[in-house]
């Protein structure tokens, strides 16, 4: 791709962003008053070569960590390497966006799980649990309401029936 | 932020992308959504940041108008002294391309008298609209409202 015509001294002049936008970027700066065609021009060439710049600083942190896509992290880390860009758009950037999943599920809201009985026992609370069935439309509502609800004792969760004992 | 106070991303992309090929050997680098709106963000706050600095400088020398010295010695404030050399180049042949405009622009007005009383002498009638595109070779400048004036 030619990025811009290349005249007998092999420097490229055509540029890239038109001087108008970049104009009207300066002049949002109210103390910015006038500026010379000839500045102007420096100011355009300066934001090309200085984007420049940046994308092969970033490019180098994207290949260091084996990446084929140059994202924000990459940039923020190549302006972090960079004292004189650091001091003045680090602070300027998008913050850097939060990671999606969270690091651990969280358990919903109820009874918290606990680790399964050693072999040959059961919890005494399975007793007032609802009989879990393959097929949750033949699961019937317990007769007396008050048997589906967990023991008032905190203690009782805790208690284990004893292993039975062979006594032949 | 509206779209006059952003850098065109079309010509973002191209920029970043064309140093991004060179940047890889075994194959080319691609830039992701957000990462281009850094860039552009990234290119905004830099024209803000070089020309706050020029015109500081500017105040300092008692001038009114941001000339090609202001912005040097704001690159070299700003701690970019290596974009000066290849910007001195630049500079140089954006003056030559100028100064070829301007000889082409001057050898038109020259002609344009000439053109003009052929016409008059053709037809009154027509001779009247010759006119219209008399004051159009200003110079690209013009029309952007930059002023000219190195001081």
């Amino acid at each position: 791709m030619v990025m811009a015509e290349e005249e007998e001294s092999g420097v490229s002049i055509q540029l890239e962003f038109p001087k108008g936008r970049v104009k009207k970027i300066m002049a949002l700066d109210k103390d910015v008053k006038r500026v010379s065609s000839e500045a102007l021009f420096l100011v355009s060439r300066s934001t090309e070569l200085f984007l420049q710049f940046l994308a092969e600083k970033s490019a180098q942190v994207a290949i260091e960590k084996k990446r084929k896509t140059v994202n924000l992290e990459h940039i923020r880390e190549a302006v972090k390497r960079h004292q004189p860009t650091r001091d003045f758009l680090l602070d300027e950037l998008p913050p850097p966006s939060q990671p999606t999943k969270p690091d651990r599920p969280t358990q919903p809201a109820g009874r918290p799980k606990l680790d399964p009985p050693p072999r040959g026992t059961r919890r005494i609370d399975l007793f007032f649990r609802k009989p879990e069935l393959d097929d949750p439309a033949q699961a019937q509502p317990p007769e007396n309401p008050a048997q589906a609800q967990p023991p008032e004792n905190p203690d009782q969760d805790q208690a284990q029936s004893p292993v039975p004992v062979d006594e032949s | 932020m509206s779209e006059a106070e952003e850098l065109p991303r079309s010509i973002m992309r191209r920029v970043v992308k064309y140093k991004l090929s060179r940047c890889s050997e075994d194959g080319e680098i691609s830039v992701s959504k957000d990462g281009l709106l850094a860039f552009s963000e990234s290119g905004r706050i830099f024209i803000h940041y070089l020309s706050a600095t020029a015109n500081d400088i500017c105040k300092e020398s008692k001038r009114q108008i941001i000339n090609v010295e202001n912005v040097f010695k704001a690159l070299e404030e700003t701690e970019f002294p290596e974009f000066v050399c290849p910007l001195k180049a630049s500079l140089e042949e954006f003056r030559k391309k100028n100064a070829r405009k301007k000889v082409v622009v001057s050898k038109g007005k020259e002609d344009e008298p000439k053109k003009k009383r052929k016409l008059e002498g053709e037809s009154s009638d027509k001779g009247e609209g010759s006119e219209k595109g008399e004051d159009n070779d200003k110079g690209e400048d013009s029309d952007k409202g930059v002023s000219g004036d190195d001081q």
